[in-house]
């Protein structure tokens, strides 16, 4: 048990924060799959269209590794196989009609079970996927035994859910999915908490290690609490990592045997009339979430925090992983003088904007990035925003120079793309460093 | 303003990819950045961006600067004005000095923003806003008396050979300005000579350093003549344009530490090695029994002499050219502090340090952050291991 304060990073105090309500969304017409929401992956389909489906059925798999299928979560026919460049599958859309299971619902009992039928059955009935790996957040390989597993319960990303709050009622599968998670590792299930919160939903539970940190964001991210709790030192030094909710629905289905279809989700951002927490059906697309909301073509939908993640379109799902939907202004509005005004509504780490003396209220960001591109020039500003003993200049540079030694020597294998959004964020020289690190990982995941 | 971005937008065809005056590109982006904030928007995440960029980063250390510019120009007046100086108005000087400083300014940034320029097309890379803090600078560091000719000159080699050559902003080894101040330095001895580089002679003679340095005895203060402590901390001596006034520096510091620009560490640094080895020089002179007054002068004196304070302020705290990392800087800084007060009092040949303390810093700056990420490999290896 480990209890850290970080010092290092940035709470962004932005418009549009979700109201604590939790919005229960009644089942869409249809819902779409799509395969680039799982990194790494080669799409196989085994049904086609016009198939029926049922939940649970195997929609698709992983051509790099068969075992791991893809499983709808609804009951319906297959109403689309979008192909896109070269027969990528974008995205498999799936009507929903009934509540037909593919298998008969059955209690699992995790007590006498083994490690081998455990992945079994996860690998069968498609939970597998929502187990994920570092380094290179990739879908974990049933293969390896990691060296502890890691599950994170402070959020700390802008718009992020407030787990246990979503979780009070509906938190029965917490203590199965920790036992089952114990088998699966030699090492411990490390669970992180933020410090002087009290939690219900751990409740009778005791097959963790529980760890609290506090700070401000990115203290909540897993690659933080890996790098301070159980850093990786190379590519052969697996550590997984996966959501409380997909924990939960793992827990859930080994306690009465029901396939997840549900997950929680957090709206926020300042085009929304509305923001607050949903209970979705997974791969709900976005137009009918935010269904009763103003958007205008002059918003961005973002899958995931504003900070890492993916922007996309109103007829696309929320990404597999992502637990939260933003939705920003998308303006290309020139400000004139901008870098000598003195800036009164303009946010900025930097203090020299006179909002930083002023202004506590909630900014309203859009997507500018607010400067010309510029070289590296160091001026602290990524340092202070990475909570881990990493330099981040140094790591960049190397990854610019396809230095695979000094990669690895620097530690890229802590690295993840997340935990670098706030060091782009506030670089002056507009430097896209988060998607160098992707960048770099996805070239040594190949080279190294 | 709408004329003004209708007109920009009209003229935007030109200098883009396919237009007459494509190669001219950056001369454009140039104006047209200055006036008006790019709309570029993230097609990446993070989505949301700081609304600080290169351009408010560098204005801001041009903004510190304006202080000691502004006392800078009075005191040009007032120097030159001599004894007669009480009886001429505050505006009288200050325009007198203005004279002298504005041609100064008009050549640095001609021959400094053509060859950026020249560079900037011939490198396709865009015009970089460091130029304005080393047009800023270069000025401020040179001797009101410098023929405009030989600034020129030096602003070039400043530009082209302490930076363009390396690749542009970010890249450069050394620190410009210095660099350009290195070049007359070095290039012009008979000029410039050692002993006289600080000086403004046909003005009003020898600087509170060159006093000092030309006398002998181990009482410093005594040899400073007319000059006293204060006189020195508020800026009323001869010496180069920016800086002879600590107290601006100061201020300018406070300004750059308050808005983050500037680095604390190395400041402080800076005024830990000074102390240190003024306090081991004092006592070593004591030791001897040493007749080299540069030994015996007390610390608060070094911060107010020659260019220690303004080379503390905006030189040292270069980011690119300075160390890179936190502890880096420590080390950085107290090195140059030891370095000035060691070239002032042991150095026979001229009295003023801080250039060649910072130049030195500088060239050992990467040396630092290698110990210091070496030092971060070997403690991370130490967890794993855990």
């Amino acid at each position: 048990m480990a209890t850290i304060h970080l010092n290092k990073g940035h709470n962004l105090n932005l418009a549009g924060s979700p109201l604590k309500i939790i919005n229960s969304l009644s089942c869409p017409k249809k819902i779409k799959m799509v395969p680039d929401n799982f990194c790494g992956i080669k799409p196989k389909m085994e049904v086609s269209i016009d198939d029926q489906v049922k939940i649970g059925t195997k929609i698709f798999f992983d051509k790099n590794n068969p075992k791991v299928h893809f499983c709808s979560p609804v009951a319906g026919k297959i109403l689309d196989v979008k192909l896109g460049d070269r027969r990528k599958i974008e995205f498999i859309e799936i009507s929903c009609e009934n509540n037909d299971c593919d298998y008969v619902p059955s209690r699992i009992s995790s007590d006498n079970i083994s490690r081998e039928d455990i992945i079994q059955k996860l690998l069968n009935y498609g939970l597998w996927p929502s187990i994920r790996q570092r380094p290179f957040s990739r879908i974990a390989n049933p293969e390896d035994t990691p060296k502890s597993i890691f599950i994170t319960v402070m959020p700390t990303a802008p718009f992020s859910l407030d787990l246990e709050y979503v979780l009070k009622e509906d938190s029965s599968g917490i203590k199965t999915g920790l036992s089952i998670l114990n088998k699966l590792t030699a090492g411990d299930v490390n669970v992180v908490m933020e410090r002087n919160k009290s939690y219900t939903i751990f409740e009778d539970c005791d097959d963790f290690v529980s760890h609290e940190f506090s700070g401000p964001h990115p203290s909540g991210n897993t690659g933080v609490h890996i790098h301070h709790i159980d850093p990786i030192s190379g590519r052969n030094d697996i550590v997984w990592y996966l959501s409380l909710q997909d924990l939960n629905d793992i827990g859930k289905f080994f306690n009465n045997g029901i396939y997840p279809t549900e997950k929680y989700i957090s709206a926020g951002g300042s085009c929304l009339s509305e923001p607050t927490f949903y209970k979705i059906k997974k791969g709900m697309i976005i137009s009918d979430i935010l269904n009763n909301q103003m958007l205008d073509d002059e918003s961005m939908i973002i899958s995931g925090d504003v900070l890492s993640g993916d922007s996309t379109t109103e007829s696309m799902p929320v990404n597999f992983y992502h637990e939260v939907l933003s939705v920003i202004p998308h303006i290309k509005k020139r400000d004139f003088l901008g870098w000598i005004l003195p800036g009164l509504k303009k946010y900025s780490l930097s203090r020299t904007f006179l909002s930083s003396l002023f202004s506590k209220s909630p900014t309203h960001f859009d997507t500018r990035i607010n400067g010309s591109r510029r070289t590296i020039i160091p001026f602290g500003r990524w340092e202070a925003m990475l909570p881990m003993d990493l330099m981040p200049d140094i790591i960049v540079k190397s990854i610019i120079a396809k230095d695979i030694e000094d990669m690895e020597k620097y530690g890229i294998y802590e690295c993840d793309y997340e935990d670098f959004a706030l060091c782009a964020y506030a670089c002056q020289s507009k430097v896209e460093v988060s998607k160098i690190i992707k960048e770099g990982l996805s070239l040594i995941e190949k080279e190294g | 303003m709408k004329i003004l971005r209708n007109m920009l937008d009209k003229v935007a065809p030109t200098f883009h990819e396919g237009g007459k005056l494509e190669k001219l590109y950056p001369l454009y982006d140039a104006i047209d950045t200055i006036l008006y904030v790019p709309s570029e928007t993230a097609s990446h995440g993070p989505y949301i961006r700081d609304h600080v960029d290169v351009k408010r980063s560098m204005v801001f250390v041009v903004l510190a600067l304006i202080p000691c510019l502004l006392f800078g120009i009075y005191n040009v007046g007032y120097q030159a004005a001599g004894a007669f100086a009480s009886e001429k108005s505050f505006i009288n000087l200050f325009f007198s000095g203005a004279f002298v400083v504005a041609p100064m300014y008009a050549v640095v940034f001609t021959v400094g923003g053509l060859s950026e320029a020249l560079f900037a097309i011939l490198r396709k890379h865009e015009i970089n806003e460091g130029f304005l803090v080393t047009g800023m600078l270069i000025p401020l560091t040179m001797p009101p008396t410098i023929p405009l000719w030989m600034l020129a000159i030096a602003t070039f080699f400043g530009i082209v050979i302490g930076k363009e050559i390396f690749g542009g902003t970010g890249y450069n080894i050394f620190n410009p300005a210095l660099t350009a101040r290195a070049f007359i330095f070095f290039a012009y001895p008979t000029t410039m000579s050692g002993d006289k580089v600080w000086a403004i002679d046909g003005l009003s003679g020898a600087t509170p350093l060159l006093k000092v340095a030309s006398g002998s005895g181990d009482n410093p203060v005594s040899l400073l003549g007319h000059y006293t402590w204060s006189d020195m901390f508020f800026g009323f001596i001869p010496g180069s344009v920016g800086e002879t006034s600590t107290l601006f520096c100061l201020l300018g510091a406070l300004f750059l530490i308050l808005t983050g620009i500037g680095s604390w560490r190395t400041m402080c640094a800076i005024m830990i090695g000074m102390l240190s080895m003024t306090l081991i020089m004092n006592q070593f002179g004591q030791l001897i029994g040493s007749q080299n007054p540069m030994l015996f002068i007390p610390p608060h004196y070094h911060l107010v002499m020659g260019g220690f304070a303004f080379g503390m302020v905006y030189m040292a705290t270069d980011p690119v050219s300075s160390a890179h990392t936190k502890s880096g800087m420590w080390y950085y800084g107290v090195l140059i502090g030891f370095m000035c007060v060691l070239i002032r009092a042991i150095n026979p040949a001229y009295p003023e340090g801080m250039m060649l303390a910072i130049l030195f810093a500088n060239a050992f700056a990467p040396l630092f952050d290698y110990y210091v990420l070496e030092a971060n490999v070997k403690r991370r290896k130490m967890r794993y291991g855990k």
